[in-house]
């Protein structure tokens, strides 16, 4: 499909169903279409109100629409100003949140290692140290990650991380077989 | 593997070079990284593509502002965008009427670009990847390339179905930090939960999108101020167990026997150290548990058992006593407190008891009620003057009481506070004292007495002088007081006491001290008694007063007797004074009660008493009689003034005032303007009191002399006092005097406490009146107001004192010129009266005022002449017209209120006016 003939079906307020070159079908109507960077923004059909979903669709990649309706009051934006902070401040906790969860992430590490660092994550405190599950900021749990992998720290915080991370190993087990 | 891969991509990435060299490196590595395997994918993301991009930024010349917002080419909007901290204003708005089809369509695309800042979103790319991440920024020149942070491949498009090793692996490992889409790679933005309204972008739909858990601390700070969350009900996972609650979650078996430290123990090796009796009382088992548990039990089934108004208690016990608790919210049942205290018993009995205490604490001072006997005020067991008058609704009290305001002034003022219990209770120590001794020794006492008496009558020269018609009127007064007290009608009491002074110029006061003893039953006595008696141990004359109270006690009767007995006890003193001559007369009709005995006993005892409650006045007094100065007393007598607060009972005196003014026009006027309407009644009363006791005092002394003196001195001074207050006053002229009077003054009790002080100071009673007993003689004072006739009376036993106050007064106060010309009269007086100078000094401003009393005393004057001549004739002229003004002033007052019109005189007129007129028609 020419891009550019298609670029003039992109009119503000047509309800479309679109295919992509790669695959997606959805429906929406137009909110804009930005002749010079050839991006149609779409607002999927299946979402209204304040929370929409959106679709920014290089129209290069549609590989082609049909023509559903025309949609009355495509964009009601009532309020058409952003708050550069806000956004900012959004972004910054969004990328903190993000970085937590990804912290818990074991880099290099087995599906299982990283299984039992989760669970063990429920009870205790817990991160990750190269591949080492470090419990309680003392106690090391050590790949494999079985209970006589438990070193370091006091004795009754090493006694409770090995019986902690034992009885989980049995949960995960138990899951695992069920 | 990291690392040196990152460093040669980067390298190759510049050769492929696009425009912007690292944007161009970070997309080479993006497309390389999903292009090859998840390896260099990451570590191209990591390294370069982190630190490639922010650098970029400066450099990259116009247009790319990747990082920090959205560029555009489009001029306006553009620059809008790039003021961070700003509203950014997008073409949005102006889309539709955009002049140019581009431009407002792109100006839109940049504002929806910045809505999808700090959002997750999706993103494909050109080999159908899917990477999600956190949308931080777009370039919408020309190209539309963004910037994820966080980014993580999601859907590796090389590989059809399932999950290729690369997502696998991406998702084990940390995101990276930032991704750059260049525009070539970029297919589109799935973003869902996108808000296009600036307002809820900067609010909890972020938050909620980012799924964070916001505690308290955080929603504290307000960052989410502006919007309320959006609440969610919690809903129960189909798992969860249902009907979770105390009841039912231990009912089942596996349940029931659930050991939590059994249990601890067995999982975590925890020997617990749980011991009940660290939470409760220690159950002790033994023989006994059966009774005990029975008595237990029905203690519990009592308490259970009671009724209750209170909700929260009728609750638990299961009850329902209001219905319309039922329909209650939690809010108002359990958490809202309650304040109509209608639903709790205990705050009404709370508020019921506060009531109590106000009565307690007021009544008294109200007076008007019988809380005024309780009230320590009321000491005496006739409760304090103020009522007794009321209740009695003795012609006298009557009007004075009858002004519920001036009662009220009355007892605002100090009066009831000033008689402490302490004091109360010794003045009843001292009562039942001597009234045993009375008993015992009441004949011999009263020979003594009488003896006594005539010392102090031959010691007080004014007797000698004026001891002739002092006597008379004693025995006058002394038969007066009788009737009177017996008749308690202010009206026969004042018209025979009249009678009598017509006689000897001492009856009008007579009158006026009976009706006081009787109709206020000597409350106001009460308060005045420990003065009176005081001022009789000083005065040799005051053992005679004594007698007098007794005697008025007997009119007055029981519970009153206390009260009367101290204002009688004036005029017994008097009376006796007289007495030496007349004194038995006096003494027999005092015998009736106490007579003789108490007085002796009496004056030496109040003094002590008096001292307890006025020590100072006492130690003024003594002052006094050792000649202290009168400024002394008159300090003395300023605590006194605050009782005269009372003043309100001054209006009738006021007009007795006025009565004496009524020679004086000028003081006359003035002191009316004093009381005038409002105040007169009150300095009135004051000046009444004042009078009352000097009356009494110095009807005592040189009864009518003494009283003229007296009356003239503190009259005199006490009205101007009162006056004063008026300004009325200071014109007055007492000039000097009054005004030394009116610094005083501004507390118009004060000044009448002054005046009055000076009398019993000379006596030392006026010390007393400060103190405790300037409360009495306040109540007195008011009483006095209707009393004041009946301490005319025992002002003639009394006056024998009073002359000597005037007489001290005058020559003490023969500085103020008035004052001392009386004096000269009584010179043989003068001994005593210079002890009561002393007080006398507070007179002095009296003598001061007693000039204007000569004019006043238009009524007294008859009887005054009398007295002045035969007393103090120039100076005690004044003196004495005041005396018999005061005396007369209720007399003299009803017809001074009558002709003068004030208002206060109207209640002491009746009293006074009836006696007075009595008096005066007699006269």
């Amino acid at each position: 499909m020419d891009p550019a003939g298609s670029g003039e079906q992109f009119v503000v307020g047509y309800r479309l169903a679109i295919k992509t070159t790669l695959g997606d079908d959805f429906e929406g109507h137009v909110l804009t279409y930005d002749k010079s960077s050839n991006i149609v923004v779409i607002q999927e059909s299946d979402s209204a109100g304040p929370r929409r979903n959106l679709r920014f669709v290089k129209a290069n990649y549609i590989k082609d629409f049909t023509f559903l309706g025309k949609v009355e009051e495509p964009l009601d934006i009532k309020s058409p100003y952003l708050d550069l902070n806000s956004l900012r401040s959004r972004e910054e906790a969004a990328i903190r949140q993000a970085e937590a969860d990804a912290e818990r992430i074991g880099v290099g590490v087995s599906q299982e290692a990283q299984d039992i660092f989760d669970a063990l994550s429920k009870t205790l405190p817990v991160r990750w140290e190269k591949t080492s599950i470090v419990v309680l900021n003392d106690v090391r749990v050590n790949n494999p990650y079985l209970p006589e992998n438990v070193t370091g720290g006091p004795p009754a915080a090493n006694e409770r991380v090995r019986k902690v991370l034992e009885l989980e190993r049995k949960r995960l087990q138990n899951r695992g077989t069920s | 593997m990291s690392q040196p891969q990152v460093q040669q991509r980067p390298a190759a990435a510049n050769g492929v070079g696009r425009r912007r060299p690292e944007r161009d490196v970070s997309n080479n590595r993006a497309d390389a990284g999903f292009r090859s395997d998840s390896q260099n994918w990451r570590s191209s993301s990591q390294g370069p593509s982190r630190s490639g991009p922010n650098p970029s930024a400066s450099p990259g010349a116009h247009g790319h502002g990747h990082f920090n917002s959205i560029s555009s080419n489009s001029g306006s909007v553009g620059g809008s965008t790039r003021s961070s901290g700003e509203r950014a204003e997008t073409g949005v708005a102006s889309l539709p009427r955009g002049a140019g089809v581009e431009k407002p369509h792109h100006d839109r695309l940049l504002f929806m670009a910045m809505c999808l800042i700090g959002q997750p979103v999706e993103v494909q790319v050109k080999n159908g990847s899917f990477y999600s991440g956190i949308f931080h920024t777009a370039n919408t020149d020309k190209d539309f390339g963004i910037v994820l942070k966080m980014a993580r491949l999601i859907k590796d498009g090389t590989v059809k179905g399932g999950k290729s090793d690369a997502v696998k692996e991406a998702a084990r490992k940390a995101p990276q930090k930032t991704l750059v889409i260049p525009a070539k790679d970029f297919v589109q933005i799935i973003a869902k939960d996108v808000s296009l309204t600036g307002d809820a972008i900067a609010n909890g739909r972020a938050r909620e999108n980012r799924a964070e858990i916001v505690t308290d601390a955080v929603l504290s700070q307000g960052r989410q101020r502006e919007v309320e969350r959006e609440l969610k009900p919690w809903k129960p996972d189909d798992e969860a167990p249902r009907n979770l609650g105390l009841e039912s979650t231990f009912q089942s078996s596996w349940n029931r026997n659930w050991d939590q430290f059994e249990t601890n123990k067995a999982l975590f090796g925890v020997e617990t150290t749980f011991n009940e009796e660290l939470y409760t009382t220690k159950l002790e088992r033994g023989p006994q548990m059966r009774e005990r548990e029975r008595e237990a039990w029905r203690i519990a089934r009592e308490i259970e058992g009671q009724t209750t108004r209170n909700p929260h208690v009728a609750e638990e016990r299961g009850i329902r006593i209001a219905p319309e608790l039922e329909t209650m919210d939690e809010e108002s049942k359990f958490s809202s407190v309650i304040r109509g205290a209608k639903l709790d018993v205990g705050e009404d009995g709370e508020y019921g008891h506060i009531d109590d205490q106000n009565g307690q604490t007021f009544g008294s001072a109200f007076g008007g009620s019988g809380g005024a006997s309780t009230s320590p005020s009321g000491s005496s067991a006739g409760g304090s003057p103020y009522h007794s008058p009321v209740g009695r609704g003795s012609p006298l009290s009557s009007p004075l009481v009858g002004d519920p305001a001036s009662i009220q002034a009355l007892n605002l003022d100090p009066s009831c506070p000033q008689v402490p219990d302490d004091v109360y209770k010794e003045f009843l120590l001292f009562k039942t004292q001597e009234t045993l001794r009375k008993k015992e020794t009441s004949k011999k006492q009263r020979e003594d007495q009488v003896n006594e008496l005539k010392n102090f009558s031959e010691s007080l020269r004014i007797k000698d002088s004026e001891l002739s018609s002092p006597k008379a009127a004693p025995k006058a007064s002394s038969g007066d007081p009788v009737s009177n007290s017996s008749r308690h009608g202010s009206q026969d009491g004042g018209a025979r006491p009249l009678g009598s002074l017509d006689s000897k110029s001492s009856l009008p006061s007579s009158g006026s001290p009976v009706h006081l003893t009787a109709a206020q039953a000597s409350a106001p006595p009460a308060s005045a008694l420990p003065i009176p008696v005081g001022l009789g141990g000083q005065l040799s004359g005051t053992p005679s007063t004594l007698p007098s109270i007794v005697t008025k006690q007997g009119t007055a009767t029981a519970g009153t007797s206390f009260d009367a007995s101290p204002m009688t006890t004036p005029a017994v003193g008097q009376s006796s004074g007289a007495l030496s001559s007349n004194g038995l007369s006096a003494p027999s009709s005092l015998s009736t009660s106490f007579g003789a005995p108490s007085p002796l006993s009496v004056p030496s005892v109040p003094v002590s008493h008096g001292v307890s409650p006025s020590v100072s006045p006492s130690s003024s007094v003594s002052s006094v009689a050792s000649g202290a100065p009168p400024c002394t007393k008159k300090s003395s007598l300023n605590p006194n003034a605050k009782e005269f607060k009372l003043n309100p009972n001054a209006k009738a005196f006021t007009p007795s005032f006025t009565a004496r003014p009524a020679s004086p026009m000028i003081q006359g006027p003035v002191y009316m303007h004093a009381g005038l309407p409002p105040v007169t009644p009150m300095q009135g009363v004051p000046v009444g009191m004042n009078v009352g006791q000097y009356m009494q005092q110095p009807g005592q002394p040189s009864q009518y002399t003494q009283y003229n003196n007296a009356m003239a001195a503190a009259a005199v001074g006490s009205s101007p006092q009162y006056m004063q207050p008026p300004g009325g006053y200071v014109p007055g002229a007492t000039g000097p005097p009054v005004l030394p009077g009116q610094p005083n003054m501004k507390m118009p009790p004060h000044s009448q406490q002054q005046v009055v002080g000076p009398p019993y100071g000379q006596q030392q009673q006026l010390r007393y009146p400060p103190q405790g007993h300037p409360m009495q003689p306040q109540p007195y004072l008011h009483a006095n107001a209707q009393l004041y006739p009946q301490q005319m009376l025992y002002p003639s036993g009394q006056l024998l004192y009073i002359p000597q106050y005037p007489q001290g007064m005058m020559q003490g106060q023969p500085v103020p010129p008035p004052p001392q010309g009386p004096l000269p009269p009584q010179p043989s007086q003068q001994t005593q009266q210079q002890k009561h100078r002393g007080g006398g000094i507070p007179q002095m401003h009296y003598s001061g005022a007693p000039p204007y009393l000569p004019g006043q005393h238009h009524l007294p004057q008859p009887q005054i002449s009398h007295l002045h001549n035969s007393l103090q004739p120039a100076p005690g002229g004044l003196a004495p017209t005041s005396m018999p003004g005061v005396q007369q002033s209720p007399q003299g007052m009803v017809a001074p209120t009558g002709s003068g019109g004030s208002v206060g005189g109207g209640n002491g007129i009746r009293v006074g006016g009836k006696g007075g007129a009595g008096s005066f028609a007699q006269q």
